[in-house]
């Protein structure tokens, strides 16, 4: 909508019934009429959205200025040259379209309009007042960067730029969400990404039409290739370290405001094994650790079931001698196997769930209940055997070992599916599970990367980062399956060797 | 969207038509830790099982009833009678877990082992089993003795004929794959150990056994029965069983006395003995050369030679050879001379080595085995003296 330029006045009253018009009788819009040097004008503003100590600091002093001074703000020019005099660098903006300045209010802009000037000034100044940056709460390491992101995007930005001070880190922003407007930033390395990745990511986050966006889960659902999946599909982390990581590896991030957790895609199945402080870490034990996820992976998944299984169909596997104990225990267990294992694994899940939405003061009860009543107990009362608080205490502390939740997420389910089936038909049926399991992995793809990359499709130089961690100098390619714009990380090959061996090896 | 929803309906249809048709819930299974097959009064066999509550076998929830329950059953096969079990005992039969199947001395005489069909056909039977022959007395009467560590009497038997074998090569620890290997072999005749009840039977079969320092009545190691194809010919005793184990390479350990003055005595143990035979057919008699190579250290010593000196050494050395061999050529001599049959398995090795020689002997080789020549090349090594060089006994001087 253009402005008219009929009358004086015009420009205040259209914008003030526009903004009345569209925001109706919400009580942070703030229309205050002000005058400089002589001239009306009036200040529109959310006092939720702007940062107050900003505003007082940018139009103080404004007012007393004075009409014999260089500008003459009666005129178009004049308030055109005071306001570059007075407000650049606070990202001051002339704009022209009542929608434009609704929207500059939204984002915590300060809008000013004079009688006698034809476009709106706007001046950024949004409410940064937010969490500080604090650890990590789901995703800690021992050794490495205790800082993790918050809920403003800019912020999040700034932890990821001030690890890559690099121009070709490039941020793309996307307003998503109908009604919401949230930001979403879209960022990667320029020179190492691939860039049809970057176009195929690009393309997702334009096709979503939903009405509000709170976290990148909501993004995550929009823009993976299969919803039909227990498997994530986008890597999410906390950790600014993980995402300056993977940037540098060829991955793309998505940043979403108001929310400190960051999605990088494309994900594949072996990211979810990785914590960052594996490249912090000796690589032996890095390895190690590595190695132990992938058990506890499998244990979680399998431990259950294979016990079902076992004490239901297959007591030639067990030896002799614990078997007559597991017999022992059993013995006056009302429940088969399958029923028992369900329970239990029920049991602990209510027990997990409770310990993430209670109240913290109640923790300590519900934990002691839990441990002692539903373990001790109801192994004394017999309706359970002792060997089963076991193999569930197992089964969960190996749970939480997986360095990202959403793994241990889909291992949950998996494994309440597995047990049924193991109940039913035995190993057989587990093996039959993972087959089906493994086959559904296959099939899955991330942004066109196969998610068992580089397992399947097998990329031999890609498994200096998988099962074990090389060490750095070995490290040299960065992973093939994201087809980088530069595969190569560096070009020494060689460890450091000591002066006198290169000696002998120069003679 | 619809063949999706086929499907899902037929998965889980399939998970309840044809799962669990196996299923054995723990809690309605008794293990059958071992077999006991005796000569029926009115049928074939008379079968015992031993069958384990498992309850007494656990440190926390025992309390000090019978550990083992036997039950016996007369039928004419035994594969029968191990499903009507239930005429006795309450839940169903487990067999994979059995450690022992004893078999009387009846039936060996008679060779009636015809069950070993059975025994290897049986999905559910291993073939790492004790094979063991009880010499004297009921097979069904070994199963019912227990002993105060393991309580079942087959656990303990299992246990002890594995110990045995490793540590003095008491017995040849006979499972059932081995016994039906030889069985099957053109040059090789099986043996099993055997044992015998030392003791009153009635007495063992109480746990009142089990509380004594001194047990009433003990299973013992008693000697190596041979057989000819299915039947029993003869026993060894446990002294030759050593000398048997040594021709087959399977002596991991040993310890022996021998003779080095009047009435004294030194002994070596043995930590590592090999054994190489070759075998050949000259003149149409097979000629058999045992290679046998042991590494030992003394273990004592009560003769006047002191041990830091490489000539007592070499004189114990000797002296070792010597007696081992004599040992080993008299035990085969015995064989081959009372009992003919072949249990060294030298068949075997002419058939490995000269396959075109053996075959004519094929069907007969016990007979050319009675005439066999025997020569065994001896090499003793000690290589240490424990702790001390001179004894007590030689310092006391």
């Amino acid at each position: 909508m253009e402005i008219k330029r009929d009358e004086e006045n015009t420009f205040v009253h259209e914008l003030k019934a526009s903004l009345q018009g569209s925001f109706g009788q919400t009580a942070d819009l703030v229309m205050e009429p002000m005058k400089i040097a002589e001239t009306d004008g009036m200040l529109f503003y959310l006092s939720t959205a702007i940062d107050n100590s900003q505003l007082q600091q940018t139009l103080m002093g404004k007012q007393t200025y004075q009409p014999n001074s260089s500008f003459d703000l009666k005129s178009k020019e004049g308030i055109r040259g005071f306001c570059e005099q007075m407000f650049s660098g606070s990202g001051f903006k002339f704009v022209h379209t009542l929608e434009e300045v609704s929207s500059e209010i939204l984002n915590g802009s300060l809008a000013i309009a004079f009688k006698t000037f034809p476009s709106y000034i706007t001046i950024a100044m949004p409410n940064s007042n937010m969490r500080q940056v604090a650890e990590p709460t789901s995703q800690t390491v021992i050794r490495g960067p205790k800082d993790s992101f918050v809920e403003l995007a800019s912020i999040n930005m700034t932890l990821v730029r001030r690890r890559i001070r690099n121009p070709n880190l490039r941020f793309e922003e996307f307003i998503i969400g109908n009604e919401t407007q949230t930001k979403v930033f879209l960022g990667y390395m320029n020179s190492i990404a691939n860039e049809q990745i970057v176009e195929e990511v690009r393309k997702r986050l334009n096709n979503i039409n939903v009405s509000a966006i709170f976290e990148s889960g909501n993004i995550e659902e929009l823009i993976v290739d299969k919803t039909f999946t227990v498997f994530p599909l986008a890597f999410n982390t906390e950790r600014p370290d993980t995402v300056a990581g993977e940037l540098m590896e060829g991955k793309i991030c998505i940043i979403v405001d108001g929310t400190p957790f960051a999605l990088l895609v494309p994900a594949v199945f072996t990211d979810f094994f990785i914590s960052s402080e594996d490249y912090y870490h000796h690589y032996s034990i890095s390895s190690f650790l590595r190695l132990l996820r992938y058990v506890s992976f499998m244990i979680v998944l399998i431990v259950p079931s294979a016990y079902v299984g076992i004490l239901t169909y297959h007591q030639e596997l067990v030896p002799t001698n614990l078997l007559i104990n597991i017999m022992a225990q059993r013995e006056g267990v009302p429940f088969p196997a399958v029923v028992e294992v369900l329970i239990m694994e029920l049991t602990f899940e209510i027990l997990r769930e409770a310990g993430i939405r209670m109240p913290r003061a109640v923790g300590q009860t519900v934990s002691i209940v839990g441990a002692l009543v539903i373990g001790q107990a109801a192994a004394e009362a017999g309706i359970i055997s002792n060997i089963m608080v076991i193999i569930v205490a197992i089964t969960a502390t190996a749970n939480f070992v997986a360095p990202v939740y959403s793994l241990s997420a889909a291992t949950r389910i998996l494994r309440l599916i597995l047990i049924p089936i193991a109940g039913f038909l035995g190993l057989y049926g587990v093996l039959l599970g993972l087959v089906v399991m493994v086959a559904h992995l296959a099939s899955l793809r991330s942004f066109g990367v196969p998610y068992l990359a580089p397992i399947a499709p097998f990329n031999m130089d890609d498994q200096k980062d998988v099962f074990i961690r090389f060490p750095f100098w070995g490290m040299t390619r960065r992973p093939s399956y994201l087809r980088t714009a530069q595969p190569v990380k560096q070009k020494n090959k060689e460890s450091n060797t000591p002066p006198d061996r290169q000696r002998r090896n120069d003679g | 969207m619809k063949t999706k929803a086929l499907y899902i309906v037929v998965i889980i249809n399939l998970l309840f038509l044809a799962g669990c048709w196996d299923q054995r819930e723990l809690a309605n299974v008794s293990l059958a830790i071992g077999m006991a097959i005796d000569i029926g009064e009115n049928d074939k066999y008379q079968l015992t099982v031993e069958a384990i509550n498992p309850a007494e076998l656990n440190e926390q929830t025992t309390s000090g009833n019978a550990p083992t329950v036997t039950f016996s059953l007369e039928g004419n096969t035994i594969e029968e009678l191990g499903q009507k079990m239930n005429i006795g005992f309450s839940k169903i039969i487990l067999y994979s877990h059995m450690k022992t199947v004893v078999l009387s001395k009846e039936i060996a005489e008679k060779g009636m082992l015809e069950f070993l069909d059975f025994l290897e056909r049986s999905r559910e039977i291993r073939d790492d089993f004790n094979f063991v022959m009880v010499d004297g007395g009921k097979a069904s009467d070994v199963l019912k003795v227990l002993y105060t560590i393991q309580k079942s009497s087959s656990l303990k038997l299992t246990r002890q004929l594995n110990t045995g074998a490793k540590i003095w090569g008491l017995d040849p620890d006979i499972r059932l794959a081995d016994f039906v290997n030889a069985y099957t072999s053109m040059g090789r005749q099986p043996v099993m150990v055997a044992v015998r009840i030392n003791g009153d039977p009635k007495k063992g079969a109480t746990v009142d056994n089990l509380k004594k320092s001194e047990l009433d009545t003990m299973v013992e190691i008693d000697s190596l029965a041979m057989f000819r194809d299915e039947t029993l010919v003869g026993t060894l005793p446990v002294e030759e069983t050593r000398d048997y184990l040594w021709t087959q390479n399977r002596v991991k350990s040993t310890i022996i006395s021998i003779p080095c003055e009047q009435d004294n005595y030194m002994s070596i143990r043995m930590t590592k003995s090999y054994t190489k035979i070759k075998g050949d057919i000259q003149n149409g008699r097979p000629h058999i050369q045992l290679r046998l190579r042991m590494e030992g250290y003394m273990s004592g010593n009560q003769c006047n030679n002191p041990l830091n000196q490489p000539s007592t050494y070499v004189k114990y050395e000797k002296l070792a050879e010597d007696y081992i061999k004599e040992r080993i050529s008299k035990t085969i001599q015995q064989v081959q001379e009372e009992y003919g049959v072949d249990i060294f398995g030298f068949g075997e090795v002419v058939e490995r080595q000269n396959p075109k020689k053996f075959k004519k002997y094929k069907n007969n080789w016990d007979e050319a085995f009675q005439n066999a020549q025997i020569d065994i090349e001896m090499d003793v090594k000690i290589r240490r003296a424990g702790l001390v060089s001179k004894g007590p006994l030689l310092r006391n001087k």
